[in-house]
């Protein structure tokens, strides 16, 4: 399954990313699906505040694995910065989304203006199946 | 089911209570950068009131991003104690993996 949706360039835009993607997805353990809004959010959140611009969020979503990507024209250059210390107050998005996801990456505005971070995560349980 | 769409103001529930001398911040819904702008100044005031101690109650909280850890980290740059009770199992993992077990005290 493939969805796509453009949203505003605006903060309540980041709850509503939040809630596309989780309606799409529906079950899958409460576990997944906390971190999946906490990637979907910590994205959205980076698009709004840094790029200013509508952004697009796509998913693909197999029996395997959910990747979502979020796509903005704001030609930034979003950086993974290492773990951040814990009593910095910026700067842990990226970090968080490293942490809970499988895989994740930032393909950068090449030539053009669109800028995406995806990642993705396991659909599947330590059993092999699709909870 | 039925759609659900509460207005902006409505998705993080605040209140402030007193607690054996301790203030005690109830936070329920989902705390994100919309709604943390609510909370932060209920924060602030408690804070500003000279309390050195401060609980967060987290027992409702749903759902949490980086801004409530900012949040969070800031309480504990302006408070001596800070304590987070009841977190629910996404607040604890963003707390642990980013490193604030060092600074606030979980209550389970």
């Amino acid at each position: 399954m493939r969805i796509d949706r453009s949203f505003a360039p605006d903060a309540a835009s980041v709850r509503a990313a939040r809630r596309f993607v989780l309606d799409a997805v529906g079950d899958a353990g409460q576990e997944r699906l906390d971190a999946i809004s906490v990637m979907v959010s910590e994205l959205a959140m980076n698009a709004v505040q840094y790029a200013r611009t509508a952004f697009d969020v796509r998913m693909e979503l197999t029996d395997e694995s959910l990747r979502v990507e979020v796509s903005d024209a704001g030609g930034g250059h979003p950086q993974a910065r290492p773990r951040p210390t814990a009593s910095s107050s910026r700067g842990r998005g990226l970090f968080i989304v490293d942490q809970l996801s499988d895989e994740w990456g930032i393909i950068p505005a090449a030539g053009g203006t669109e800028t995406s971070v995806w990642f993705r995560i396991s659909m599947r349980d330590a059993q092999g199946m699709r909870s | 089911m039925a759609e659900r769409e509460p207005t902006d103001e409505a998705y993080c529930a605040v209140e402030v209570a007193t607690e054996d001398g301790t203030p005690v911040i109830r936070l329920s819904g989902e705390l994100d950068m919309v709604s943390i702008e609510r909370i932060r100044p209920v924060v602030e005031e408690v804070l500003a009131a000279g309390n050195d101690r401060l609980a967060f109650d987290v027992r409702g909280l749903e759902f949490m991003d980086s801004s409530g850890v900012a949040l969070l980290v800031s309480a504990t740059r302006k408070a001596r104690q800070v304590e987070l009770r009841h977190p629910t199992p996404i607040v604890r993992r963003l707390i642990e993996l980013t490193g604030l077990t060092e600074l606030l005290l979980m209550v389970p």
